[in-house]
């Protein structure tokens, strides 16, 4: 190749960023013009729904349209079949400002990686944990297992409480101790049917039913075993646009208020049917123990918010999920401070301490 | 007279309740006013008893009395029948809301009738029904596990100077432009056994290839063959991939030559070098590939496989055809790939070196019977940054041919030829973001993606010191537009320098290129 053309080749590359700006969303000075907002997580047959929050409760009711009508502002919500990390690569190429719901693994990864965004909200928390097998499956605990394939969608949440589940039993190497795959959900629910992998965690009541899958061992609102989930915001965006994040803010909190509300319980379970994710009955099965919605519906950046991070922190490390420092500095309170404050909720949910236990009820 | 009066009054509620009994719904003030008659006819079925006892009435009346009895156990019965219908009518209304439940917690504590399970059942019968015919008569079906795909291509060419047609027929003239005729392509695929347990699969590829030219269709078998899985494919991204592929395949040489078909070339037109150095053409033979220790980014969904390989055994004459000789072809690729997270600017940094060893019968001009057997052996380096929004290609290639005789130009025997290329690209859009692709969504919706690239392409038939200024230098500007997952608009502004001019290959020309390809 002649030198003229190579130096052609060096300046059109060179050129190249400035096509930029034709990728990249036009934002008008005041307000933009679209706010596009990710799930990590898909409905079934993948249905662009959300189930099980107050955030998912946001969008069925189209509770942020609702509040950004009369501004001309589009609002883009894109529901992720590849969960925390699809939500992780769609933020670090430009293409999404907010998150309505991220799990601890993929949220904190991603920002060891330099992923700037700001938690602004808790999303969920607490739960029950089932860990299930075959329906041909003999055993009662996960140590009678031991040995065999374990499956799960590896750079999620569900990874980490998988360990943690394990661990409760005395199994703190579990990559020695069973060899553990990486499928999606539906990949795992075949696979548990043709007794191809000997546990998973999953909703147990559906694939019961169906005569697939049995309980090994199910684990009942044990705080220490998930951490809270994180609603949070592009640093870039947030600090473009702090009036629009305050506005999405009080409009999510006034939905969490909605979804405590007991008169509200049934709706709820019919709202997150649709995502088809769990069946009706599961819905109301899971969350007929919770006798307090408050306890489960909580905004709050309360220290279980902060010591659940900071514990998954601990573990990722002790398991080499992660390979750089996460800087704990990205929690910003003050959107959510103003919006209890407006709404007269400052004293409404229960807090609890790094251990889970209530402080406040 | 009396009786005849009761018994008057017990047919009028026997032919009440008969019509009455079948309704689900009796106001509870109908059910008040049977209870008034029957407690009415007790009372008088009493009353005759006693008189009755006291006259020891005659056998007849006797008769009578117990009549009265039976039809009134007989209201009795159909009484409490009809209360136990209203009980059940009642508790499957909807219950009085309290103030501010909801319409979904009403209906959740309201009971569903036995009609509305039965009503649900056929709904389902329905449905079972609907679905297996569908089945039956709508859906074509297949053997084994299958999926059909293929391609319309259509194309239009300007160029600078007027050539004169080749595949257009017929009484021809000079043009610079015209559409050229359509190109089209099916293929199957499938799984013929899938291993549930390890993913040691055996899958299959039969694809077809047609061009049109000079009026008649030309149709092709383009891939044929069986592949089978030996490192386990079960989905988890950190095994390692292994397959064997026996039959009529692409070479795995380099990465422009690979882009054969119009669905996958980022380039309308391959590098010179492709069809230069006879690459670029499917060849019939056994095939390992596959990859070692990849490095999974979890946090991102990347994979980068620290070292691919490929290792083919091929008859070497091209495709379609037999073996001509004895000698087997042999391929080789290896590609490393830097084991960086998804965040690093070195993200899918790749180099490439293949070798292919060639040999070939050789014959005099115009002889069919070989006479001397000759090497034809390729060597090929690449390096590949594709970090989106930017990618970056550099290739080359080198052929060292043996030839019948020595030439002039060739003292020694051997032709060597060398290309290579540059390719410098932008990509706006989200079409090759799995994310994005991966968006859960009801319509059709494909995120659209446009592709900038300029290409600096050159190729040196003959790099003998006898044979100078016979390069063809070609720069492609384009533009990739994706619309949907399998179909683009591709528009390439091409300048090209033949430094040996012929009639068909003037010394500069000046072309554009578009080409639709629109896959199913």
């Amino acid at each position: 190749m002649k030198r003229r053309s190579f130096n052609s080749a060096l300046i059109a590359g060179l050129a190249a960023p400035a096509l930029i700006g034709l990728g990249t969303q036009a934002r008008a000075a005041g307000n933009p013009t679209t706010i596009r907002i990710g799930f990590s997580n898909a409905g079934s047959g993948g249905r662009p729904l959300s189930s099980g929050t107050f955030a998912a409760n946001a969008a069925m009711l189209g509770d942020i349209e609702k509040e950004f009508a009369t501004d001309n502002i589009k609002i883009e919500y894109k529901y992720f079949v590849g969960a925390g990390p699809a939500t992780n690569e769609n933020f670090a190429n430009g293409l999404l400002d907010l998150c309505f719901s991220h799990g601890d693994l993929p949220f904190l990864v991603g920002n060891s990686t330099g992923l700037k965004r700001k938690a602004i909200l808790s999303g969920s928390r607490g739960g029950d944990v089932h860990l299930i097998g075959p329906a041909s499956s003999t055993a009662k605990s996960p140590v009678d297992i031991k040995g065999k394939t374990l499956s799960v969608q590896k750079g999620t949440a569900t990874q980490l409480q998988l360990y943690r589940v394990l661990e409760k039993f005395g199994i703190t190497e579990p990559e020695k101790e069973f060899r553990i795959i990486s499928q999606i959900k539906d990949d795992q629910r075949a696979s548990l049917a043709t007794g191809n992998i000997a546990g998973a965690i999953d909703t147990p009541f559906g694939l019961e039913a169906r005569g697939v899958a049995k309980r090994i061992v199910s684990l009942y609102d044990d705080p220490l075993l998930s951490s809270p989930g994180t609603i949070w915001v592009g640093e870039a965006f947030e600090s473009q646009y702090p009036g629009i994040v305050q506005r999405i803010v009080t409009a999510l909190v006034k939905r969490a208020h909605w979804s405590t509300l007991e008169a509200n319980r049934e709706t709820q379970y019919q709202l997150w049917t649709r995502s088809g994710t769990d069946t009706y009955l599961d819905n109301k099965e899971n969350w007929s123990r919770v006798k307090d919605l408050r306890t489960r519906i909580n905004p709050l950046l309360d220290d279980y918010y902060v010591g659940g991070l900071q514990k998954a922190v601990g573990e990722m490390k002790k398991y080499r999920l992660l390979r750089r420092e996460v800087n704990m500095d990205f929690i910003e309170r003050k959107y959510l401070n103003h919006a209890l404050a407006e709404l007269k909720l400052e004293n409404y949910w229960p807090t609890q301490d790094a251990q889970g236990k209530f402080v406040r009820t | 007279m009396s009786s005849f009066k009761i018994t008057a009054q017990a047919a009028a509620v026997l032919l009440a309740l008969s019509g009455g009994a079948v309704q689900a719904a009796q106001p509870n003030n109908e059910i008040n006013t049977l209870k008034g008659v029957v407690s009415e006819l007790q009372k008088q079925l009493q009353e005759l008893k006693k008189s009755n006892s006291r006259a020891s009435a005659p056998s007849l009346e006797q008769a009578r009395v117990e009549e009265l009895a039976k039809q009134v156990n007989e209201l009795r019965a159909q009484l409490a029948k009809q209360q136990t219908a209203a009980q059940a009518t009642q508790a499957a209304a909807p219950a009085p809301s309290a103030e501010g439940e909801s319409a979904e917690a009403i209906a959740a504590r309201t009971s569903a009738t036995k009609a509305d399970v039965q009503g649900l059942r056929a709904d389902m019968e329905n449905y079972k029904y609907d679905q297996s015919r569908l089945q039956e008569r709508n859906i074509p079906s297949v053997t084994r596990n299958t999926k059909i795909g293929g391609s319309v291509t259509a194309r239009y060419d300007y160029q600078s100077e007027a050539l004169t047609p080749t595949n257009s027929g017929g009484i021809t003239s000079p043009n610079h432009h015209g559409f050229a005729p359509l190109g089209f392509a099916l293929n199957f695929s499938g799984n013929l056994y899938r291993d549930y347990a390890e993913g040691r699969d055996l899958t299959y590829r039969l694809a077809l290839s047609g061009s049109n030219s000079a009026g008649s269709t030309t149709t092709s078998l383009t891939d044929a063959y069986l592949r089978y899985s030996f490192q386990p494919a079960t989905g988890n991204v950190e095994d390692p991939l292994g397959t064997v592929t026996l039959g009529q395949q692409t070479v795995a040489f380099g990465l422009d030559a690979q882009a054969t078909d119009p669905e996958v070339k980022a380039v309308i037109n391959n590098a010179g070098f492709v069809s230069g150095l006879s690459l670029g053409t499917r060849q019939t033979g056994l095939v390992l590939a596959g990859d070692f220790a990849p490095y999974v980014d979890f946090s991102n969904n990347y994979r980068a496989p620290l070292l691919s390989y490929s290792l083919g055994l091929f008859n070497g004459n091209g495709a379609n055809r037999g073996d001509n000789n004895n000698a087997k072809d042999i391929a080789g690729r290896l590609v490393y790939t830097l084991p960086v997270d998804y965040s690093s600017w070195l993200r899918q940094l790749q180099v490439g070196t293949s070798y292919y060893r060639g040999v070939t019968s050789l014959a005099p001009t115009g002889g069919t019977t070989q006479t001397k057997s000759g090497t034809n052996n390729r060597y090929g380096f690449d390096i590949n940054w594709t970090h989106l929004p930017y990618t970056v290609t550099y290739e080359i290639a080198e052929g060292k041919q043996d030839l019948i005789s020595a030439t002039k130009i060739n003292p020694d025997g051997i032709q060597r030829g060398r290309g290579q290329y540059l390719n410098i690209g932008y990509t706006w859009g989200e079409q090759f973001l799995k994310s994005a692709t991966g968006v859960a969504k009801y319509d059709d919706f494909w995120p659209k993606s446009y592709q900038a690239f300029v290409r600096f392409d050159e190729f040196d038939p003959n790099r003998s010191g006898l044979s100078l200024n016979d390069k063809v230098l070609a720069t492609t500007l384009g533009l990739n537009i994706f619309f949907a997952e399998t179909t683009k608009l591709q528009i390439n502004y091409t300048s090209t320098r033949n430094q040996t001019p012929t009639a068909d290959k003037p010394a500069k020309v000046n072309s554009v290129a578009a080409l639709l390809n629109a896959a199913f």
